[in-house]
């Protein structure tokens, strides 16, 4: 699970980009963090990954403190940043190994996982080709790979349908609802409320760096009835469409 | 026209050599002006010797009335560097820039991009000259007590002298460009190209040379001499040719031949110019075109392989692996971090290869090591070499700063600071152990030296690369330059890089300067340069593993 406790964070000291959120995401859900674009969300996630420091507040991963013991917390996620375009001369196969060799994979766990993966997401003849050589719907499979291939409890994934096709997009649905059903934990960002419609337990909504609601799609339709604000912000979620 | 100009603004906005812009607004920018005035500091000596060797050498020249030739041969001097740089700065900005990508789409002429880009180019040599070239300029106008328009002549001269060597380097690199762009896999065959680039660049440099130096015999030359009124400056040629009116230009500032001389220059010039953008419409597309394509086979491994490779590793020995093969597969790093290596050895190969004589001299030198401190000399000469070339390489120093953008990726793997850091000084320091393996190899065909000693150059040698690594990490730990659009520009146009050079150039000098002037033995230089740098190796290792980890842990992407 991940735990964001009364958490702040401002740029120059001026610009609130998160604003005293708090916020508990529990394992065996798939809970997806909205808003519009610049609302907080990518700040939120680099926070919990240990990219950014929190001005204050504290943030937890399956219990682990990511300021105290950022080693084992950063153990605990795998990680899909929003753009994909990293370690582009390393080939497919080497950037798995490499990843493999940090989150210690051993050697023949890894060989039959890479096997797996790459077959459910048919890049098997993509893997002996640099990252550049890829697409980028491709290079969001081999991060998503790289996720895959240490198998961690919980998933942080920023923009994860992003450039993918349809097939891809739902097979990465279904590995998202089998990872929740086997009681893990499961956070993504998206600005496309169909999205977390379709597949959401529960949704976050997020708007200049505050946290507007969190509750369930069936909440959220009640909720937003009597909320003015939220209202605004659903129509843009779902204008933007 | 006015799209150049429109252009040319764009890409200047971008032109932050000096890091005085912070990354961001709002950052501070203390550590990016200090840095500065360190670098400039740094530069000081060399630029006021390079004056003061100008102004003395006027005084001598003058006598016999030749003092044409300081100007002469520092022309040339500043051209050889300018064309030298040139070769790097033009294949990165011209070909390996992002903004490639978005102009092409644009209806741009190839020549509109290409003198926009030129201008670019041509404001990094404006910087190479202001360390080079004005102190030839300042320190020839105070030694001839030139009035105005020496000056004004001069100020002219400066933003026209580099034009040349730049074209020259840009033709040069297109053409090889041109080439290498027909290949499959254009990452690779752009680094060969890169390595091409550069050895006609030392070629056409030591043709030059030797043609100079033979094409006339002493006698001759010293007739020359004689005959006083500058005569020698006429028979400046080879592909500076163009040298010799801005010399004229300037000799004769106050009279109507200067000024004839300097209309002959500009005019050279932008003849220069036009021919070149001609060249370029032609060309430049050409080699840029499908720049950013890249090759693939799409080929299944097959088990076997895969087993191979996924054996499992540290993180450690991953880590450095990694920063490896970016660094060989990247054709700028290629060309910065890892070409840069063997650059020593060929420069210790080019004098003997152009005057085949001075190779006798040498055999004089076997002798020199075995009488006396001569094995002393050789010994801390070595340590200084190997610091140097682990320096040149820049691999620690741009380690950091590399990594970009995605320096994020650096942050939410959970690998600590330390095993990070410690990787990046490991790719490092494997580099600057083939560089200085290299040049030993090299120097040991010119110059025969006992077993012992090799075991001792080795052992010291360790020490300088080691040093030199760790205080280039040190360097871009604090000063990364994590904001740029083209990968030249986190390695060649990179403060810490050419700080830690400085740095590594101070630190092996000290050793060198102490063990001749104190004739040092052979064994009191070893003791010297094992404990001091033993104990400063340590003290910078415990600083990295924490004031370090506390720098990594605060940059953010």
């Amino acid at each position: 699970m991940i735990e964001l406790i009364n958490v702040n964070k401002s740029y120059n000291g001026t610009v609130k980009a998160v604003d005293d959120l708090t916020l508990a995401v529990p394992e065996g859900q798939i809970v997806g963090f909205l808003g519009p674009n610049g609302a907080g969300k990518t700040t939120t996630i680099k926070m919990i990954t240990g990219i950014l420091n929190a001005d204050s507040g504290s943030i937890n991963i399956n219990g682990i403190d990511i300021k105290e013991r950022p080693l084992d917390a950063k153990r605990q996620f795998g990680f899909v940043p929003d753009s994909p375009d990293m370690f582009l001369r390393l080939k497919g196969i080497e950037y798995l190994n490499f990843i493999a060799d940090i989150y210690k994979v051993p050697g023949d766990l890894r060989e039959q996982r890479i096997k797996d993966i790459s077959e459910a997401f048919e890049m098997e003849a993509a893997l002996n080709d640099q990252i550049q050589s890829y697409s980028h719907g491709m290079r969001q499979k081999i991060i998503l790979m790289g996720v895959l291939i240490h198998d961690p409890s919980v998933w942080i994934l920023d923009e994860p349908m992003t450039g993918l096709d349809p097939k891809s997009s739902f097979t990465l649905k279904e590995m998202m609802k089998s990872h929740a059903a086997a009681g893990k934990t499961v956070f993504f960002s998206t600005h496309v409320l169909e999205v977390a419609e379709k597949l959401c337990d529960r949704v976050a909504i997020i708007n200049k760096g505050k946290l507007l609601f969190y509750g369930t799609m069936d909440e959220m339709r009640e909720h937003f009835k009597s909320n003015g604000s939220l209202e605004k912000i659903f129509l843009e979620l779902t204008e933007n469409e | 026209m006015s799209r150049y100009i429109i252009l040319t603004r764009v890409m200047l906005k971008n032109f932050n050599l000096l890091s005085l812009k912070p990354d961001k607004p709002g950052k501070s920018r203390i550590k990016g002006v200090l840095l500065s005035i360190l670098v400039f500091v740094a530069l000081l000596p060399m630029t006021l010797g390079i004056g003061s060797l100008t102004y003395g050498g006027y005084g001598l020249l003058s006598g016999i009335q030749q003092e044409g030739l300081i100007l002469g041969v520092g022309f040339s001097a500043v051209s050889m560097a300018v064309f030298f740089f040139s070769i790097f700065y033009v294949i990165s900005i011209f070909y390996f820039s992002k903004d490639i990508e978005s102009l092409l789409p644009l209806p741009l002429k190839p020549s509109e991009i290409l003198a926009a880009k030129f201008t670019v180019a041509l404001f990094y040599e404006y910087l190479t000259g202001l360390v080079f070239l004005t102190p030839i300029l300042l320190g020839f106008g105070i030694a001839a007590g030139a009035g105005f328009m020496y000056y004004l002549y001069s100020f002219i001269v400066f933003l026209t002298l580099p034009v040349f060597p730049l074209i020259y380097a840009s033709i040069l690199s297109m053409m090889v460009m041109r080439f290498t762009n027909l290949a499959k896999n254009r990452d690779r065959f752009r680094i060969v190209g890169g390595i091409i680039a550069m050895l006609l660049a030392v070629g056409v440099n030591a043709v030059i040379t030797r043609f100079s130096s033979s094409s006339m015999s002493a006698e001759k030359l010293q007739q020359l001499l004689a005959q006083g009124n500058n005569s020698y400056v006429e028979i400046m040629s080879g592909i500076f040719f163009s040298n010799r009116f801005a010399v004229m230009a300037l000799l004769h500032s106050g009279v109507l031949k200067g000024f004839v001389n300097l209309a002959l220059f500009i005019l050279i010039c932008m003849l220069f110019v036009m021919l070149f953008l001609g060249f370029g419409e032609g060309m430049y597309f050409k080699g840029v075109v499908g720049l950013s394509e890249a090759s693939s086979k799409r080929k299944r491994y097959t088990d076997v392989e895969l087993g191979k490779s996924s054996k499992q590793k540290s993180a450690i020995s991953a880590c450095t692996v990694k920063e490896l093969r970016l660094l060989f597969r990247t054709p700028v790093y290629f060309m910065n971090c890892v070409l840069m290596n063997f650059l020593f050895p060929v420069f210790l190969i080019l004098p003997f290869a152009v005057q085949p004589d001075a190779m006798k001299e040498l055999q004089g030198l076997g002798t020199y090591i075995a009488g006396g401190n001569g094995s002393a000399v050789i010994l801390v000469a070595a340590f200084g070499i190997s610091a140097l070339i682990t320096s040149t390489n820049g691999i620690t120093a741009s380690a950091i700063s590399r990594e970009g953008a995605n320096i994020f990726v650096n942050k939410y793997l959970p690998v600590s600071y330390k095993t990070q850091i410690m990787a990046k000084v490991l790719s490092g320091i494997s580099m600057g152990v083939v560089g200085t393996l290299s040049m030993v190899l090299t120097a040991l065909i010119f110059i025969s030296v006992p077993a012992y000693l090799i075991l001792l150059i080795l052992a010291v040698s360790a020490l300088g690369i080691v040093f030199s690594s760790f205080s280039g990490m040190l360097l871009d730990l604090n000063f990364p330059k994590l904001v740029w659009d083209n990968e030249q520009k986190a390695v060649k146009q990179n403060f810490n890089v050419v700080l830690n050079i400085l740095i590594s150039i101070v630190m092996a000098g000290i050793p060198i300067f102490v063990s001749i002037v104190l004739h040092f033995t052979l064994r009191m230089s070893f003791l010297t340069i094992v404990v001091l740098y033993g104990i400063l190796n340590i003290l910078l290792y415990s600083i990295l593993s924490t004031v370090g980890v506390r720098l990594f842990e605060k940059i953010e992407g």
